[in-house]
């Protein structure tokens, strides 16, 4: 019987391009299971007046970026002068999820660097985060008016991310 | 007779009552089955933020948070099931280290079998091609081996 090298060495093409394309790939990136969900329900205290209670229906209704940051997480800072210019732009509503951080630091970070949020709240025992998903702050979420998650991001946001993968849903398809 | 019985009662709840040191909290079981509930759920959760470590393993906030829930969660009387469900919600298959058989992790499952099966077949059809060339054995090599049997037979009745 003659050698026949040639399935060995396709077997062997095929494992390197596997391995290859497994490289690529970022494993810290864990797929929400929260996409296409709804935003879970949540009654959390706002960062600038601790007596008002916001809930979930008071925010829905338009499309929304949450960000969930903290006054400890130096990424935050990282993307926080994107968040500014986007906010700017007022194409849409941002707010802000103030996750296990004191409230006096966080007031703090916001007076030093900029405040783009239209609100934020309060999740000091990182309840809302659990429900969240959260893992890794900076995380933001692309709400629709239905008050259904449509993206989630992981990590600080990129001018890319917000362009291609966060403003682009928003829009109606052409 | 009731303060017998009720020093018996205190006498069990203060046996069974077992503690676990973790190093962020102190948690206290009211059953020693609950404290092993815990126990083996810490060892079965990956802690999301150090990916190679389970959540008894972990110091990490989410994890603190997380043994946290689970802690509360066996205390409040939920089952195994409920607490693997309220997790895999909120952060995905992927925080079990030994997720069930589903759709999306059957090829992993499967694969092994697969490899099995090719090996036997793989096996069998030399086997067989084994045998094949048996078969062909040159007719010249035949009679030398017959006339050599022969021989060898010949002599050993000559002994």
């Amino acid at each position: 019987m003659k050698a026949q090298p040639i399935i060995p060495i396709a077997i062997f093409i095929l494992l390197v391009a596997l391995f290859g394309i497994g490289l690529t790939k970022d494993p810290r990136l864990i797929p929400s299971p929260l996409i296409g969900e709804p935003l879970p329900e949540f009654e959390l205290s706002l960062l600038h007046h601790p007596d008002d209670i916001v809930e979930k229906h008071d925010l829905i209704g338009e499309y929304m970026l949450l960000n969930v940051w903290a006054s400890w997480c130096v990424a935050c800072a990282e993307e926080h002068s994107l968040i500014i210019d986007l906010a700017k732009q007022k194409i849409i509503k941002i707010v802000g999820i103030n996750y296990k951080d004191k409230s006096s630091d966080a007031l703090r970070w916001l007076e030093e660097k900029g405040d783009p949020y239209d609100s934020t709240l309060v999740d000091f025992d990182g309840e809302l985060g659990m429900d969240l998903g959260v893992y890794g702050v900076p995380e933001t979420f692309l709400i629709d008016p239905k008050g259904q998650v449509l993206y989630k991001h992981v990590g600080p946001l990129t001018l890319e991310v917000i362009e291609n993968n966060l403003l682009t849903l928003t829009r109606p398809e052409q | 007779m009731m303060v017998t019985i009720r020093i018996a009662v205190l006498a069990f709840a203060s046996l069974s009552a077992v503690s676990i040191l973790a190093s962020d909290y102190s948690y206290t079981f009211t059953t020693p089955q609950r404290e092993m509930r815990y126990q083996s759920l810490m060892e079965e959760l990956r802690c999301l933020v150090c990916q190679n470590q389970s959540l008894a393993d972990s110091n990490a906030g989410l994890a603190q948070d997380l043994r946290k829930k689970v802690y509360d969660m066996i205390s409040t009387g939920n089952d195994d099931d409920q607490i693997l469900d309220f997790l895999t919600d909120r952060y995905g298959k992927f925080i079990l280290y030994d997720p069930k058989l589903n759709y999306e992790n059957a090829p992993l499952w499967l694969l092994p079998i697969l490899m099995i099966c090719i090996g036997v077949y793989v096996i069998s059809r030399l086997a067989k091609q084994g045998e094949r060339s048996e078969a062909v054995i040159p007719q010249s090599a035949q009679d030398d081996a017959d006339a050599l049997v022969k021989h060898l037979e010949e002599r050993s009745k000559q002994l």
